[in-house]
């Protein structure tokens, strides 16, 4: 017996999850604006080391998480598209 | 760290420490945050790729497609979530050595203020025909070096509290070290490269604002554009970012003397929200971010066409919801009305998604959970390659996303 775990809702919004989420990390932005509440310390430049220093990285990633989201879109179609053609072959739809 | 006393004069006044626990607090709560995010969407990946059960290319496709990202954001969000803690821990000292520091620094502040007042009285005396070994003087300078005895205990209390804190940042910032030296950190000849970027057009832009009034300047602009010019064509190369289209007209405006980054920051004028929540200046972001925002933007904007076309409730859907997520409509209820409105948008090519359904049969269990993240995004890449240079009438909800999207 066939059965289904997701549906075409559930796979768009998963699309709209990466999409915000690869839109985040690309405007993640200049860690430094959050540099005055540390003073002059070794912490406040460490921090900004951590938070900035893996652009190429983060920039490589949000554009992965993009395609990703962007491709679900075209897949909560076409899993549309499929359910009703699932209906169809098991009777459970108009024809 | 800097702070210290302020030698001034001979009285050596205990500075204030600089700092601001409760923005190191925001801040660790905003790191944490991002983290969680990071390590949610992580999760999420790894069991989509880890869970999915379809076999053949849609399948590879689609493993291939997801591979090693969940691995890299779970590196994000290590850099972010581990960093939280240290960071807690820094503002609970620099809390409590900042109120130690300003203690001791007002007890210093009084001594001295009572050494002028003894000092005031000794004066008098002196006037008054009193001389330094007369008793009511000698007492007075008695007292005068108690108050110098507690100005410089109060500023070696002030001294210890800045160990404190040394120290505390010392290993704070160890630890947030040893958390960017990982595989996501960027290479050094990127940073070289990214930073004579920066420089070269900041220059650029500096100087072409001056250059009217101080016609030396005209030259440094032209050669600071120049020289972040040539680092963004480093970078184009050989890391891919940017654009060609950027890079004429940036090396074309630099060429006749006008700061290239002018532009850049005009484009990239209005403020941002980051991913933790903080407003960031647009100008802050380099062509590279633009660009990849621009595609999470994009791809925002088609998943919100599909979900109008689909009449999709929004909140229905989140990223931790495919697998475990809320319970489903019941499959019959759900494939009739899903049938009705697919069938509404889709018009009479059904054929296609016949053939898809077969494709899925051969490969195995092919409506398990994994059937629409897998087989879908496979397939909405295969459909999008065959409708792509011609216009025809929507025939399928997918069709009708992919026109939808154009259109805009």
């Amino acid at each position: 017996m066939t059965s289904y775990r997701v549906d075409a809702g559930t796979v768009l919004g998963v699309g709209a999850g990466l999409a915000d989420l690869a839109e985040g990390l690309a405007l993640m932005g200049d860690p430094s604006a959050d540099r005055w509440a540390f003073g002059p310390t070794a912490t406040g430049a460490a921090l900004e080391e951590l938070l900035g220093g893996w652009r190429h990285a983060r920039l490589g990633l949000a554009e992965a998480l993009a395609d990703l989201g962007e491709a679900a879109a075209g897949a909560g179609g076409l899993y549309l598209d499929t359910e009703a053609g699932v209906g169809r072959q098991l009777g459970g739809g108009p024809t | 760290m800097s702070t210290g006393t302020d030698t001034g004069g001979w009285q050596m006044v205990p500075a204030p420490v600089a700092g601001s626990a409760p923005g190191v607090r925001a801040v660790a709560a905003a790191v944490e945050e991002t983290g969680r995010r990071l390590a949610a969407a992580a999760t999420d990946l790894v069991r989509l790729r880890d869970g999915a059960v379809w076999d053949g290319p849609a399948g590879t496709a689609f493993g291939a497609r997801i591979a090693q990202v969940p691995t890299a954001l779970d590196r994000a969000a290590r850099r972010h979530l581990c960093a939280a803690a240290p960071l807690r821990r820094f503002a609970d000292v620099l809390e409590a050595e900042q109120a130690f520091a300003q203690h001791a620094a007002r007890d210093h502040a009084d001594a001295w203020s009572r050494h002028a007042v003894l000092e005031d009285r000794a004066a008098a005396l002196v006037t008054a025909g009193r001389d330094e070994t007369s008793p009511e003087v000698m007492v007075l300078r008695a007292l005068q070096r108690d108050q110098l005895a507690d100005a410089a205990r109060a500023q070696a209390r002030h001294r210890g509290a800045l160990d404190r804190l040394e120290a505390e940042d010392r290993r704070c910032a160890g630890v947030l070290r040893a958390l960017a030296d990982d595989a996501l950190a960027d290479p050094l000849l990127y940073r070289g490269l990214r930073a004579t970027s920066s420089f070269g057009h900041g220059v650029g832009a500096l100087a072409g604002l001056v250059a009217p009034a101080a016609p030396p300047a005209r030259l440094v602009s032209v050669v600071g554009d120049g020289t972040g010019v040539a680092a963004d064509g480093a970078l184009l190369l050989g890391y891919d970012e940017g654009g060609w289209g950027e890079l004429a007209t940036g090396a074309g405006l630099a060429a006749m003397g006008v700061a290239g980054q002018s532009l850049r920051a005009g484009a990239t004028a209005g403020a941002v929200v980051r991913a933790d929540g903080a407003v960031v200046a647009g100008a802050s972001l380099g062509t590279q971010e633009r660009l990849v925002a621009g595609l999470a933007q994009t791809a925002r904007g088609r998943v919100a066409d599909a979900r109008r076309l689909l009449d999709v409730p929004p909140e229905r859907g989140t990223a931790s919801a495919l697998l475990g997520g809320p319970p489903l409509r019941g499959p019959r209820a759900s494939l009739s009305a899903l049938a009705v409105r697919g069938r509404q948008a889709a018009g009479a090519r059904v054929g296609r998604v016949r053939l898809e359904l077969a494709s899925a049969a051969v490969g195995g269990r092919s409506t398990q959970r994994m059937y629409a993240a897998g087989v879908s995004l496979q397939a909405g890449a295969v459909a999008g390659d065959r409708l792509r240079g011609r216009r025809a009438e929507p025939s399928t909800v997918a069709d009708g996303v992919r026109a939808a999207a154009t259109e805009r």
